[in-house]
């Protein structure tokens, strides 16, 4: 029932949330130097035809109005058109979609489920060898910044090993290799810019998860649950797992941004076809109908993220619920 | 002060930063954006003149990564003391004021925390051109939230702590109370996350010059210097790994510093 | 079955330094008997319960023995100690809310303890045991509060829970560590009795620590008082009533406030300076407070000896 409240509460915040920064990013594009236009021109359109196109993207207009139009397009899902491929910008979306939801969703799984075993051995074991070299490695993982890693990566695994391929999301020479082949070919393709995004993310979710299990060993309960005979896995595996799983949810959904940034990078380096990509290369190019696009679809993915992490938290935690 | 050693040498290690990039313009008079013209042409491999190599345009790889330290230093200085100082303001302000006051400072700081600042950041280099100081205020106003949040619940658990509240019972001001019996509580963990904020910054800053949305050349940046040096990762390898160990080295010491920070408040 | 602490000292090493925390404490605990043990905050009490259990942190250093049937827990093997954790002794701490864990329902962990001990019972079984017990702690509507959190709650209806855990398993010895410390006064009562009661129905014995002289009085046959990590005097609760040989014990029983104002006071113990719980004072350790000290007290230190049906660790009994 609660978790019926949370959902309906997030929804109502995307109003004035997505209204007002779609509202401050639209002014901050009309507003700065060199009109929306100047970019689709060739330097050799005369006035009378800049104006005229001007006018038909109705640019001549005041900014509000401006503004109105393309918002009340904006609700119904029409995200205007690129000024650069000429595409809907909806379509572009759609088709990048799957690799970037293939890159993300197989980064989530596996930092989650490197992050807990991790975390939860260091922090039951404080101050042995492998605690101590985790939080080494972790140290170093915080510090590293994620498209250095990748270039590593590529220098390593790609330039002097050539295991695996340092760019692109499929090979076109396999496209009649049938279902197996294409999947393997894929796999090969995602391994480098996965494990960039799973190093870079992973440090810092297992120093808390690490902290959290640590914290809750010497708790009371803790100790209650050791006078009644309770095996240490037990206590390790039921009671404090659940218990520190619920820092980490806040955490996960707090580090959203941060995951969304690095695979926007990690995309970029590694030429993977995603939003990301399109992400960087909209904005080199200055395609305004796309930059609003991702910044609208980037700021819902968000509060779906946080909804998300709002929901497991009520549903490990009964006291809020 | 006790200090852990590796955190001795982290400051160490900071310090040999900010002084080598002091040295090489200042004592030695040596310009990491000049060139050797007789090299020109081509990286040069780590050698005894060039420890760590020469880029493509034969400029010496550690000159600019020491050049580089005192940008990406101050560039993380700067912005962390803007978001510092953002989020104490609002942080004080919002904790201490009536409960409406502080509820909308509370949505606007959700507001700010739901945006996805990444790219935000990314466009508003773009609009804006890219300069140092665009970088900085743009990582300075984008990275505020988390200090002003902690400060908030700090001030909130202090306000209701017998202490303050017998301060309060002897008449004490307002002013008086916050400056004098609130803020210094706060501090310390402020500091520790400035500490860590200003390895995120240097971060940041690197993304974004790599991107060739910061610092630009020919004005030497650990980002920028790894943007050029993409297309001689199979010729120069050197030009990717000094960059990147040196902005590995930083981070890793604001890290242990504020780690190292951090256990000594615990245990006091 | 009984328990016999022999020689327990706990110390703890923190940056070079020793801590004493516990220093010789002997006791016995006899089938069926209520002792208890008295003091103020940090004499020591709780580090004492941790001991009977070897549940002290690892930092702790620990000598001497403490006998379970003759058996030494200290130097017992992990298997061994869940054995008798739990099942012959149990524990219950000072705050109920949060000795039971959060995110599960009181139901899960009742049914969880009473199976980890019952093997053979299903958990249909399990439950109907755990509804049982809910009701001889006096909990109302016992089933439907098996889907409840410990959020849910009071506090002296955790405690009640908690104690129902810990009866899961029928120990011999109950260890309970201010177990109404927290609680409102006519909820303490009430666990009072609830222990009470339910050590004449198991037949335990059970160790009560407080720093709460009344609810002692109350409850015990036998009492230990405790004063910075030794005990000062141990004997039948009558006898520690109505003629406290040790200027501490009287001290304590004189710092009971009394609806009779003109109650003539006894002993006061000089206001402490503070000390540090690394310096080991040489002498007796209550001398810094003791009105009666002498240079004696200052420089030796007394160990317990038979005073008529009490032993007292002072070199001037009185009375």
């Amino acid at each position: 029932m609660i978790a019926m409240r949370l959902i309906v509460k997030r929804l109502i915040w995307m109003v004035p949330l997505l209204v007002g920064m779609s509202a401050v990013s639209f002014v901050m594009i009309h507003v700065a130097p060199g009109d929306p236009a100047s970019v689709m021109f060739d330097p050799n359109f005369s006035v009378k035809d800049q104006a005229l196109v001007r006018k038909n993207l109705g640019l001549d207009q005041p900014l509000v109005v401006q503004y109105g139009h393309w918002l009340a397009h904006m609700v119904r899902g029409d995200f205007g058109y690129s000024y650069v491929t000429g595409k809907p910008v909806v379509t572009s979306f759609l088709e990048r979609l799957p690799a970037t939801l293939l890159l993300s969703v197989s980064s989530l799984v596996l930092i989650v489920g490197i992050t807990l075993p991790l975390g939860m051995y260091s922090g039951a074991h404080p101050g042995s060898w492998i605690d101590r070299l985790i939080a080494n490695i972790t140290l170093l993982g915080l510090s590293v910044p994620t498209f250095w890693l990748g270039m590593m990566m590529i220098m390593v695994f790609s330039v002097w090993l050539g295991w695996f391929p340092s760019s692109g999301y499929l090979n076109p020479d396999l496209s009649e290799a049938g279902f197996l082949g294409t999947f393997l070919d894929r796999l090969h393709h995602l391994i480098l810019p996965l494990f960039t995004i799973v190093i870079a993310s992973l440090a810092g979710l297992t120093r808390y998860h690490r902290s959290g299990t640590k914290q809750l060993l010497n708790e009371p309960f803790v100790i209650a649950c050791r006078a009644r005979g309770l095996s240490e896995n037990r206590i390790l595996f039921k009671h404090i797992l659940k218990n520190a799983a619920l820092p980490l949810i806040t955490i996960l959904g707090l580090e959203l941004p941060a995951l969304m940034s690095g695979a926007f990078v990690v995309e970029y380096l590694f030429a993977w076809p995603g939003m990301g990509q399109l992400g960087i290369a909209s904005i080199f190019s200055r395609d305004y109908p796309m930059i609003m696009g991702l910044l609208w679809v980037g700021a819902i993915l968000l509060i779906f993220g946080n909804m998300l992490a709002d929901m497991a938290y009520a549903w490990v935690d009964p006291r809020i619920r | 002060m006790k200090l852990p050693l590796s955190a001795w040498v982290s400051i160490g290690l900071l310090g040999l930063f900010f002084v080598g990039s002091l040295a090489i313009q200042w004592p030695l008079k040596m310009d990491a954006q000049s060139f050797d013209p007789n090299l020109v042409g081509g990286p040069l491999s780590p050698s005894f003149a060039h420890i760590f190599g020469t880029d493509d345009a034969g400029r010496d790889t550690l000159l600019r990564c020491l050049s580089g330290a005192k940008l990406s230093l101050s560039i993380g200085l700067v912005s962390v003391m803007m978001a510092t100082s953002i989020g104490l303001a609002v942080g004080l302000v919002s904790g201490f004021s009536p409960r409406w006051i502080d509820a909308g400072v509370m949505r606007f700081v959700d507001f700010v925390m739901a945006l996805p600042t990444f790219f935000l950041i990314l466009s508003i280099q773009v609009l804006l051109k890219p300069s140092i100081w665009n970088v900085v205020v743009v990582i300075g106003a984008t990275s505020w939230m988390g200090t002003a949040r902690m400060v908030r619940a700090s001030v909130l658990s202090l306000k209701e702590r017998p202490f303050i509240l017998v301060a309060r019972a002897r008449g004490l001001s307002s002013r008086r109370l916050l400056f004098k019996h609130i803020l210094p509580h706060t501090l310390s963990p402020v500091l520790v996350s400035a500490m860590l904020g200003m390895g995120h910054a240097i971060l940041t800053e690197s993304v974004l010059s790599f991107l060739g949305l910061g610092v630009q050349p020919p004005c030497p940046s650990w980002g920028n210097m790894l943007e050029d040096s993409l297309s001689y990762m199979y010729q120069a390898p050197w030009m990717a790994i000094a960059p990147g160990m040196c902005i590995v080295c930083v981070v890793m010491a604001t890290a242990v510093i504020g780690d190292a920070w951090q256990e000594r408040i615990q245990q006091i | 079955m009984s328990l016999r602490v022999h020689h327990v000292s706990i110390s703890f090493r923190e940056k070079g330094k020793i801590f004493q925390a516990v220093q010789d404490m002997s006791f016995d605990i006899e089938p069926g008997s209520t002792v208890g043990l008295v003091g103020e905050s940090g004499s020591g009490k709780t580090l004492t319960a941790l001991s009977i259990l070897n549940l002290l942190p690892k930092e702790a250093l620990v000598t001497g023995e403490i006998e379970w049937e003759g058996q030494n827990i200290l130097a017992m093997s992990q298997p061994k100690l869940r054995a008798i954790r739990g099942k012959e002794i149990g524990l219950i701490f000072q705050n109920p809310l949060a000795s039971l864990n959060p995110v599960y329902t009181i139901g899960n962990q009742l049914i969880e303890t009473i199976r980890l001990h019952h093997r053979e019972l299903s958990v249909k079984d399990a439950r109907d045991k755990a509804i049982d017990l809910l009701q001889k702690v006096g909990i109302s509507d016992p089933a439907s509060r098996l889907s409840y959190y410990p959020h849910q709650f009071s506090l002296g209806m955790c405690q009640r829970v908690v104690i129902a855990l810990t009866l899961s398993m029928q120990p011999t010895l109950l260890i309970a560590d201010e177990p109404t410390a927290s609680l409102d006064v006519t909820v303490q009562a009430q666990i009072l009795d609830l222990l009470c009661a339910i050590q004449a129905e198991f037949n335990m014995s059970i160790l009560l620590i407080s720093h709460d002289l009344g609810v002692i009085a109350q409850t015990c046959d036998h009492v230990l008082v405790m004063y910075r990590g030794h005990i000062v005097e141990s004997g039948p609760k009558t006898e520690i009533v109505l003629s406290p040989r040790h200027p501490y014990t009287q001290a304590l029983f004189a710092a009971i406030p009394s609806i009779h104002l003109d109650r003539p006071v006894a002993v006061k113990a000089k206001i402490a300076e503070p000390i540090s719980p690394f310096d080991q004072p040489t002498g007796c350790v209550f001398c810094t407070r003791c009105p009666y000290a002498t240079d004696k007290c200052r420089t030796q230190s007394p160990t317990l000896e038979d005073r008529g049906a009490s032993k007292v660790a002072c070199f001037f009994p009185l009375g």
